[in-house]
């Protein structure tokens, strides 16, 4: 498995290393239950998928109460748009250096901007922190990102006859000025070890329009979907991806809509 | 994207039934006895088959099975430390549970030296000296320095050099090898 190594030769230690070995040999070994790991493997992975969605959805309920809908105010394809809970400085209070509030992108991606079907969005939820789910957490391989403002989440949902729901949360994360990339390579580091039991990860190619955006399925079929511009990061999770090229497409479109809105261009 | 984790193809039949003896062997010098080594080396495949898209991708899968074998027996404990406290001799029969080693009073005093040790020592001693890993590698799976790996050696031998465990098996196993 690994180089083995000569030092340590005291002998006490050899003897330690000789008994160590001589009672792990005496275990009787079973027939590996392949099978029940792999069922137990897929309920893991099924549990945090409901776990994730429930929290989301509960988060949603309590803090659905306090969005704030904007009379008057109507995006391109008809949806209201909303706007923070919470008081923002007004920019001529901001230094120049820092970064704008939640509110000034929460509306980065429109229901009209992921296809013909899509409503939202529906509901909100506050992120204190980018999050990349539990498994991270418990790995000990990401820690939250903070960001400098509280950061609302949006729901767009699209219901095909015929076909279960397909649901995508967005928000807009800012951080301190200067700390963007180190955010996102936070995230790729994350991804190299394993966090968030990532099946695929891909560094999208979207360069006029954003610095650098990655996108990864987790087990369950979960797809998230980075983009950072500047300090910014924008991100989107979609709890049930649908498999196959539809999803590949899809993520383009997204992530392309995603870098857009992000720079405005 | 498809999920594909589940497909029997994917090699994962294989990665576990190579190194299930080995595994198991490991996490039962870290846990003691074989019932929990079975169940910890469950939850280890368990959480490598969850994540078997990237496992098998990784530059050393060996090195996140162990990772996730410490950091599942160190939630382990941590959830039984309330009732589990170290002896200076095991009760009759506990260390032995189906393994069938009852007669050799010499592994029992084993045990007994790697049950005086905190987790990660044991951890340390285990990955050192059963796995025969190198500090640094040591170092990477329990996410640590590497004088973090020397100074956890060190305590961990000085602890059992100091209640004279060590120099004992060491001396029994010296007068095995002089008898044979």
């Amino acid at each position: 498995m690994y180089d083995t190594i000569d030092d340590d030769t005291e002998p006490d230690t050899d003897a330690l290393r000789s008994g160590l070995r001589t009672r792990a040999d005496l275990v009787t070994i079973s027939v590996p239950p392949i099978p029940a790991v792999r069922e137990r493997a897929r309920r893991r992975r099924t549990r945090r998928l409901v776990r994730a969605l429930s929290g989301v959805a509960a988060a949603s309920a309590v803090v659905g109460g306090v969005l704030v809908w904007a009379p008057g105010r109507e995006s391109d394809d008809g949806a209201p748009t909303t706007t923070a809970p919470w008081p923002t400085p007004s920019p001529s209070l901001s230094p120049s250096s820092s970064p704008s509030l939640a509110v000034s992108t929460s509306e980065y991606l429109r229901a009209a901007d992921l296809g013909a079907g899509w409503t939202g969005p529906v509901g909100s939820t506050t992120s204190p922190q980018l999050d990349m789910g539990s498994a991270c957490e418990e790995e000990g391989v990401f820690h939250p990102q903070i960001p400098v403002a509280p950061t609302l989440n949006f729901r767009y949902t699209f219901s095909p006859p015929g076909k279960p729901a397909i649901e995508a949360f967005e928000a807009v994360y800012t951080f301190a000025p200067g700390t963007g990339n180190a955010v996102m390579n936070r995230v790729d580091t994350a991804l190299g070890l394993l966090c968030e039991q990532a099946e695929d990860v891909r560094a999208l190619d979207t360069p006029t329009v954003d610095d650098d955006s990655t996108a990864y399925t987790t087990g369950g079929g979960n797809c998230y979907i980075l983009v950072r511009s500047g300090d910014q990061v924008a991100s989107v999770v979609v709890p049930v991806m649908p498999s196959g090229s539809d999803a590949t497409a899809w993520i383009d479109l997204v992530t392309r809509q995603m870098g857009k809105r992000l720079t405005g261009g | 994207m498809p999920n594909t984790q589940d497909s029997s193809d994917d090699g994962f039949d294989r990665f576990m039934a190579e190194r299930w003896p080995r595994v198991v062997r490991s996490a039962f010098l870290l846990t003691g006895n074989q019932h929990d080594a079975e169940d910890l080396a469950q939850a280890a495949f368990e959480r490598a088959c969850a994540a078997w898209g990237r496992v098998r991708r990784a530059d050393n899968p060996d090195a996140y099975l162990h990772r996730v074998l410490v950091n599942c027996n160190r939630g382990r404990f941590r959830t039984r430390r309330v009732i589990e406290t170290p002896v200076a001799v095991l009760p009759e029969g506990l260390q032995n549970v189906g393994d069938h080693s009852e007669a050799h009073s010499e592994r029992d005093a084993l045990m007994a030296v790697l049950n005086d040790l905190a987790p990660r020592q044991r951890a340390v001693i285990v990955l050192r000296y059963y796995e025969d890993l190198t500090e640094a590698q040591t170092a990477d799976i329990l996410r640590c320095s590497v004088g973090t790996v020397k100074s956890q050696t060190s305590k961990a031998l000085a602890r059992l050099r100091k209640n004279g465990r060590l120099a004992e098996f060491a001396q029994t196993s010296k007068s095995q090898k002089g008898a044979a």
